[in-house]
């Protein structure tokens, strides 16, 4: 048993020293990449081919997603420049429909989600909201919602299931980085609930204070578990007050 | 052939464990990536999930340093002191953060006056009280739903809670009561739960979140931030995975 743990204890101070090993060296050419990525966005020029260099490409493909992440819509031409030259949509893509655990599915589809993608992307991508697995379905929505919302709106209120309030933060994130308004009124009269969890999430997100009316006729009409939440939205709105002796506390 | 025997056993039995340990790693890892990949915890609340960190008796001023660092906003610090065995850490704060306290009998209750150190509340027991005392004064002055109390010798990394904000508001059944961790004995805590007595309600619904959240020694974070450059990356993983396995065996062999 002692012999037993001792050599337990010796192999993974072994591999733990050889991961960190390799930890640091693809953090460090990881730091680089996302350098020369800053750069060239900032500078609108310089050698797209030297951007890639000295990382694997999915490692790129991931400092390129982190990248994308952070930077605001001035910044998408350089991006989509990038992303073009070194065909980045069709490498997740292929990964997408090639990978036979959902988990790499859903991750590949999850960083397609975050980078500028064009309308042949979108309809590629609807394949998967039909997937077996739910969260493969979501990210495949989350990529026409990064294209097109609107229509997104449309294909969500023909799922099956319930988003959750983390789906609804994601989607939220994804719609704050375009230029292309989302109607918040017909999610909010709408009778799914997925429509009416997005709506109002929408206009606490973005302030719309405009919908308050709608918002406190919610509090009794809506599904029973939404309740909370358009108290919640009111309640940003400094409305909550009024409603205090509502039922559902 | 006693010892072919058992050596054979032995290697059996070893590779059985790794084998366990990687697909149970990589299991973990997939779920770890793609909450990690998300930024929604860094821009506003998640779901209207609220957290705050509980810290009794910090080592020292680096302690409350790293947990304002936490990069989810919808937070706050509530670090409960003892003047007569941390009278230096106590004036250390007060100058760091600009604090102005309002006492109330044998306790004093700081905020601080700078807009940017608006999350942090330090609570100061002006008689010998006990960890469990000051745990207690704490959660009476935390704001948020729930509550995660933090060992005094660890720290967090700074995206943990976006993490456990994420994982609660995805589940879709009811409100989390209890979230275990991959760290030892840490855990986190609904309001209602605690209220109710967590061990006494068989209906409490527990999660599980397999990836660390505790820097078990805070003054090396910034060898710990490679996890955050860029996306989630396996070795990072499970090089964390293999110390917290390795303290927890070292920890349990102490008496």
């Amino acid at each position: 048993m002692l012999l037993a743990t001792i050599t337990y204890i010796v192999i993974d101070s072994v591999l733990l020293f050889v991961t960190r090993r390799l930890s640091v060296r693809s953090a460090a050419a990881e730091q680089r990449a996302i350098c020369r990525l800053a750069a060239f966005i900032a500078n609108r020029s310089g050698d797209i081919s030297a951007l890639g260099r000295g990382i694997a490409r999915f490692n790129f493909v991931q400092c390129v997603v982190f990248v994308a992440d952070r930077v605001d819509e001035q910044a998408y031409e350089p991006l989509r420049v990038v992303v073009k030259y070194y065909n980045i949509e069709r490498m997740l893509l292929d990964r997408a429909m090639r990978s036979f655990t959902e988990a790499e599915r859903a991750y590949a589809l999850a960083l397609l989600a975050r980078l500028p993608l064009g309308e042949v992307t979108e309809v590629m991508v609807e394949r998967f909201i039909e997937d077996n697995s739910p969260r493969v379905g979501f990210y495949a929505l989350l990529c026409i919602f990064s294209v097109s919302p609107c229509r997104a709106i449309a294909v969500l209120e023909g799922m099956d299931g319930r988003l959750s309030r983390r789906d609804v933060a994601e989607i939220l994130t994804v719609i704050s980085r375009g230029s292309c308004p989302v109607p918040y009124m017909p999610l909010l009269m709408s009778q799914n609930y997925n429509l009416q969890l997005l709506g109002i999430h929408l206009v606490r997100r973005f302030g719309i204070t405009e919908s308050r009316a709608k918002i406190a006729s919610m509090v009794k009409s809506c599904h029973s578990e939404l309740r909370e939440d358009a108290l919640q939205t009111l309640a940003c709105f400094g409305e909550a007050e009024r409603f205090c002796k509502c039922t559902i506390i | 052939m006693i010892v072919l025997f058992v050596s054979i056993l032995l290697s059996a039995l070893l590779f059985a464990v790794g084998v366990y340990f990687v697909v149970h790693g990589y299991r973990d890892f997939c779920s770890a990536r793609l909450y990690n990949l998300s930024i929604a915890s860094q821009v506003d609340s998640v779901g209207g999930v609220g957290i705050s960190i509980i810290c009794v008796a910090p080592k020292g001023a680096a302690a409350v340093v790293n947990l304002l660092d936490v990069t989810y906003p919808c937070s706050e610090v509530v670090v409960a002191v003892d003047r007569k065995s941390q009278a230096n850490l106590v004036s250390q704060l007060k100058i760091r953060y600009a604090l102005s306290g309002v006492q109330c009998e044998d306790v004093t209750v700081y905020r601080s006056t700078r807009y940017s150190f608006r999350r942090l509340v330090v609570i100061v027991a002006e008689k010998q009280k006990s960890n469990a005392q000051l745990v207690e004064l704490s959660v009476q002055q935390a704001i948020f739903n729930y509550l995660f109390i933090v060992p005094s010798s660890a720290g967090l990394f700074p995206h943990s809670l976006g993490v456990v904000a994420e994982v609660i508001a995805s589940q879709t059944d009811g409100q989390v009561d209890v979230i275990s961790t991959m760290d030892r004995d840490v855990n986190l805590y609904s309001r209602e739960a605690l209220r109710r007595g967590v061990n006494s309600s068989s209906n409490s619904q527990k999660i599980h979140i397999a990836q660390p959240l505790l820097l078990d020694n805070f003054s090396v974070a910034d060898n710990y931030l490679t996890i955050e450059r860029s996306g989630y990356n396996f070795w990072d993983f499970l090089s964390l995975k293999i110390m917290k396995y390795r303290n927890k065996l070292l920890s349990l062999r102490k008496p």
